[in-house]
């Protein structure tokens, strides 16, 4: 390759298979069934392409032909069965209507669109006027577009994708649609492109625009590369071949389709393999290796052994976490002693320290007391209302030593203790009736007969 | 871990797109109607008036502690119609949308981005009117609250990494879509949004701790927290906060490389 033919595009071996399904199954018995009943259609069959920058590639065939499938292989939206594709450049398409947003306005697409091709709001500022000019929307660029004609949605989109300043122009039958006037002004602009050494795809049934702009022409046909080279040879086959299929029989015709699209849903990779061979040196010893290599499809997403290492260990700690956070010890004390932690009984049970409790609300009485002592703040409300209940139950009492004490909200057994100047087993010992792992605010309980200092004298 | 870091570098590279698109995404949503994106801002808002009766005035005793209920209540709404409304409309949005923008060169990653984006604002305000109401019973602003931009981000962290991760599902399988919206449903009272079920002495005591460990018990909590003042996030026991950052960090794997891994093939599966 010389340095002034630098390679844009290179297509080798290139196919797309699409499964289509049988019959109107569900995609949900698609989901579970192992061997969904689908066959398989290939949209292209071995293609290979080399275009360079400067070039004007035309794209011809007969609806079905695979010419979007190979747009869109190229602009990287589909990604292919088989075969390698270089593409080198930023690529900008071009099909009637595609890529506008119908609920926003023609400036508000002009803008969107940049923005998604990458480049910054200032710089789509700069342009913006170019653009509108370009487009000769004139007033209607602030109307919704999907009240736009498609003529007027074609000249966007043109004007939008041409000022992006793409390496590849990709042009889907977008032009057909405009007027005489602005076909002319585009094709100045397209001239102008390749002046700039910029690739150019245009695929069209209209004869004579490819004739007018390209300088080499693909013909597919049915998936298949008929024909690749300069314009004025595979043109003219062409128009033989349409003026051929024009004049069988209406029958012919049908015969001579079905034939064709067999061939499309009968075509394997076996076939390809054969294909290939048949284009490289067999008697070489690695040719089958080459082969191999070329059918071999490996999507080259892994997750890398680091990766697999830190999710199996996350996963691992999070258990572990859960477990402590739902049994009735604290971390520090699980991790110092994990091997009590998993004998000793102590996952699934209720952290002494976790009390969650609800808001009181004894509606009027509550509001009342609040309006007496506005000044006391909420928990001192508490310890009164709670002392009030205390002393009336303090004569139910049998034990003579012991003391009552009221829970109050946020406390736990071991505070309890600590605050009466007592041990969690002594409250036990004297509780023999109550369940203390469940301590509730307002329930009274027995405390250790010698402290006297509780909070609950009134 | 290598596609952790695509995925955000491609929403970072494409940061004007999305606040953009999030934009015009409104537009699109409400055309043709007279309050446009006020709709927005009016579902959350009549559920809170649904969720107070109940809860706020009929049965009050199912807020805990001596919290006002009605910010109590507001926050919670807040952040839940956020998550909420992010992962059932992000879940479909490559799906859906994935033909407006096939036509150009463009990472799918970042449409999930866009609804998160989309949902901010609504999140925004109705966390400012619930500190405003929290403010007017008595809780001024003071060092707790920089707690807020800490759960904030483990929010957004959440949103992002779930709704990824049900994205790439749904293009493959739509069904997931309607089962996340009737889970979402069901979640809503288990994540301690409008009543906190671990004040229910009813339910044993372990399982009223394993509730804690759901992430959105996490952020709700936590942003209760900050804005009530009641305790710094280190003074939570520890195995909580570890569990959610885990979960995050488990979900971000396995999101970006399932995504990235088959959003070559998506167009096959997108019609």
């Amino acid at each position: 390759m010389t340095e002034d033919k630098r390679l844009k595009v290179r297509a080798s071996y290139l196919t797309k298979r699409f499964a289509l399904k049988v019959n109107n199954e569900s995609d949900k018995k698609k989901f579970f069934k192992a061997n969904n009943q689908t066959f398989d259609f290939w949209s292209l069959r071995n293609v290979n392409l080399n275009v360079y920058d400067g070039e004007c590639i035309g794209i011809i065939g007969l609806n079905g032909a695979g010419k979007s499938t190979l747009v869109n292989l190229i602009s990287e939206i589909i990604s292919p069965t088989t075969g390698n594709l270089q593409v080198n450049g930023e690529v900008s398409t071009i099909s009637i209507g595609a890529g506008l947003q119908n609920g926003i306005t023609g400036r508000e697409n002009i803008r969107l669109k940049s923005l998604m091709m990458g480049m910054s709001n200032k710089e789509i500022d700069e342009q913006m006027d170019e653009i509108i000019a370009f487009s000769e929307l004139g007033p209607f660029i602030d109307e919704l577009v999907k009240n736009y004609s498609s003529g007027m949605k074609s000249k966007l989109g043109f004007s939008i994708a041409v000022y992006q300043n793409p390496d590849i122009l990709i042009i889907d039958e977008a032009l057909s649609v405009g007027d005489s006037t602005f076909a002319e002004k585009s094709s100045k602009k397209m001239f102008e492109f390749r002046q700039q050494r910029k690739t150019i795809f245009v695929v069209s049934h209209d004869i004579n625009s490819i004739n007018k702009w390209c300088d080499r022409v693909l013909w597919l046909h049915y998936g298949e590369v008929k024909e690749l080279g300069s314009k004025d040879v595979v043109l003219e086959h062409y128009k033989e071949f349409i003026n051929w299929y024009n004049n069988l029989s209406a029958e012919q015709q049908a015969i001579y389709k079905e034939k064709c699209q067999k061939e499309q849903l009968n075509y394997s990779l076996l076939n390809l393999r054969e294909e290939i061979s048949d284009t490289i040196d067999t008697r070489k010893r690695s040719a089958s290796k080459t082969i191999n290599k070329i059918l071999d499809v490996k999507d080259g997403y892994k997750l890398s052994l680091f990766s697999k290492v830190m999710l199996g260990l996350v996963t691992i700690i999070i258990i572990m976490l859960s477990l402590i956070a739902t049994s009735n010890w604290t971390m520090q004390e699980a991790l110092g002693k994990p091997y009590e932690f998993f004998t000793e009984g102590h996952l699934f049970h209720r952290k002494p320290t976790f009390e969650r409790e609800l808001k009181e609300i004894e509606s009027s009485e509550s509001k009342s007391e609040k309006k007496t002592s506005s000044k006391l703040n909420e928990s001192t409300q508490k310890v009164s209302k709670s002392s009030v209940s205390s002393s009336t139950t303090s004569h139910s009492n049998t034990s003579a030593q012991a003391t009552n004490y009221t829970v109050k909200a946020g406390d736990t057994l071991g505070d309890i203790a600590a605050e009466n100047n007592t041990t969690v087993q002594a409250i036990e010992q004297v509780n023999p009736n109550t369940d203390l792992s469940v301590i509730s605010p307002g329930e009274i309980i027995n405390l250790p007969g010698n402290s006297s200092t509780t909070e609950m004298s009134h | 871990m290598k596609y952790v870091f695509i995925y955000f570098k491609e929403q970072l590279d494409n940061l004007s797109t999305i606040v953009y698109i999030s934009k015009f995404t409104a537009k699109n949503n409400y055309m043709g109607l007279k309050l446009g994106k006020i709709w927005s801002y009016l579902e959350p808002l009549t559920l809170f008036l649904v969720f107070y009766l109940l809860f706020g005035v009929l049965f009050p005793r199912s807020i805990p502690g001596t919290v006002p209920a009605v910010p109590w209540i507001l926050i919670g709404i807040a952040i839940w119609f956020f998550l909420q409304f992010t992962v059932v409309n992000g879940s479909t949005s490559i799906a859906y949308q994935y033909s407006y923008f096939s036509m150009m060169k463009f990472p799918m990653s970042i449409l999930p981005t866009v609804q998160m984006f989309y949902n901010l604002p609504v999140l925004g305000a109705m966390g400012g009117a619930t500190i405003i109401i929290a403010m007017y019973d008595g809780y001024f602003p003071n060092l707790y609250w920089i707690q807020l931009i800490y759960y904030a981000i483990g929010l957004i962290a959440l949103v992002l990494s779930y709704t990824l991760l049900c994205s790439t599902i749904v293009v493959f399988f739509r069904d997931f879509k309607m089962f996340l919206t009737y889970a979402s449903r069901f979640m809503m009272y288990f994540s301690g949004v409008v009543f906190d079920m671990t004040t229910f002495h009813i339910i044993p005591g372990a399982i009223r701790q394993a509730m804690l460990l759901n992430p959105v018990y996490y952020v709700v909590e936590g942003f209760r927290d900050a804005i009530f003042a009641r305790q710094w996030v280190w003074q939570k026991d520890w195995s909580y906060t570890c569990v959610f950052w885990g979960l995050i960090f488990i979900l971000f794997v396995v999101a970006s490389y399932l995504h990235i891994k088959y959003r070559d093939k998506f167009s096959d599966y997108v019609n």
